[in-house]
């Protein structure tokens, strides 16, 4: 092989390796990148609604043409980074959604088509307010968001929260489950043994049992709370607000077993 | 004759008396800062435990302080002994195996199952459940639904 060929060669592998190292960057773009955008994007919505608040004060107190473009430009700058936001945080959703586990694949691809439909829907909207737009024309355009979220948008955001919050409840409780089976197998060597006694941590595994089956029907209401009609939009806000308030019962439950867990494991390393 | 002798008399007299020389100031304050000191010193003996105490001390020979002395020196003698034997028995100390201090048990007698696998195994599954309890969504909430404001108006 003469040099040429050998410097080709290596130049080849360089090349190969460089792009396959910058393409596994672009792929790991993951749940916690994308918060981190959500709570970048809501502080430059923030800091927009912020200036956009004093302009509006502004001109509602003078009434010049002078405050009024002032206004017009504060309201439109914030208008744009208000539904910019809005499709970042529904994108750090998307990902969550993606990423939980215990989702069963038709919850998950209902919940991410839904929030999918509504980013392209932000998306098209992008740059839809213009320089050239008045007060009003910027009023009535953002007046089709607030009606395209409250229709829609924020049915997507409350299922996919809801089926996210459920299945880290369902996935915390599966773990506990395997962990019970694993320690009765061990309490009954233990009792054959004879070599300590069992008696308190018999009474322990049956309350674990009991706080895992209450967790379960508490999972089991947010639902049946949540879905009671059909999947609409009006007072979305409350049946989740409802259901928030099971799954965190059932989370209390989960913690009571783990609690129980750590007392179980206390007695069983300790000597009678 | 009486006159001649009383002549001699005076002369021998005269020739013996030594003449008279001024003490030097230095003298002086010698005596009395020796006189000054004396006072005191007279003064403080004549208090009565201080008295014995001076009268035993007078009493104190080479013989009795090199019996302190050697004394001393036994007593460090062995003190150094016993410290060097207590090391020993520290450094032994160390040689056996250390207790397990991922979770110490304090105040009860471990079981034969403090130290079983599987057991240890459970513990560590059920403190990674514990910590994934803290991080659940419906704890930290960092998804919860921003507050946009959709109601742009003018009005006053």
């Amino acid at each position: 092989m003469n040099k040429k060929s050998l410097a080709v060669l290596i130049s080849f592998i360089f090349v190969l390796v460089y792009t396959s190292t910058a393409f596994s960057q672009d792929n790991a773009f993951d749940y916690k990148k994308a918060y981190n955008d959500h709570v970048y994007s809501l502080q430059l919505y923030s800091d927009a609604h912020d200036q956009y608040l004093i302009q509006k004060d502004k001109y509602l107190q003078f009434e010049t043409l002078a405050s009024k473009t002032d206004a017009q430009e504060a309201t439109r700058e914030m208008l744009n980074r208000r539904d910019e936001s809005l499709r970042v945080y529904l994108s750090a959703l998307r990902i969550k959604v993606m990423e939980t586990d215990l989702l069963t694949i038709e919850t998950q691809q209902d919940v991410l088509s839904q929030l999918d439909i509504e980013i392209s829907w932000y998306e098209t909207q992008k740059n839809k307010y213009l320089e050239t737009d008045s007060l009003e024309d910027l009023i009535n355009k953002s007046n089709e968001t607030m009606s395209r979220y409250e229709t829609h948008t924020k049915l997507a955001i409350y299922n996919s929260l809801l089926e996210v919050n459920s299945a880290e409840v369902l996935e915390i409780r599966t773990e506990q489950e395997s962990i019970l089976i694993r320690l009765e197998e061990k309490l009954i060597e233990i009792e054959e043994n004879k070599n300590k006694n069992t008696q308190k941590i018999a009474t322990w595994v049956g309350d674990v049992k009991i706080e895992l089956e209450q967790s379960k029907a508490q999972e089991e209401l947010a639902k049946t709370f949540y879905y009671d009609e059909k999947q609409s939009y009006k007072n979305v806000d409350k049946r989740y607000g409802g259901a928030f308030d099971y799954l965190e019962l059932a989370l209390t439950s989960l913690e009571k077993v783990d609690g129980y867990f750590k007392e179980i494991l206390q007695e069983i390393k300790t000597a009678d | 004759m009486e006159t001649k002798q009383n002549n001699k008399v005076t002369e021998n007299l005269e020739q013996k008396v030594p003449p008279v020389v001024k003490p030097s100031p230095i003298e002086v304050f010698k005596k009395t800062i020796s006189g000054f000191l004396g006072t005191i010193k007279t003064k403080i003996l004549a208090v009565p435990p201080i008295n014995k105490i001076y009268v035993l001390l007078k009493k104190i020979t080479k013989k009795h302080v090199r019996t302190v002395v050697f004394g001393f020196a036994a007593i460090l003698l062995v003190f150094i002994i016993l410290r060097v034997l207590l090391v020993n028995q520290v450094v032994r100390l160390n040689v056996f195996d250390p207790v397990p201090v991922d979770k110490p048990i304090t105040g009860h007698k471990p079981s034969i199952y403090a130290t079983d696998p599987v057991i240890l195994e459970i513990e560590s599954k059920s403190i990674e459940i514990g910590e994934a309890l803290d991080s659940v969504e419906l704890k930290k909430a960092e998804l919860r639904e921003p507050g946009y404001d959709f109601e742009i108006d003018f009005d006053k």
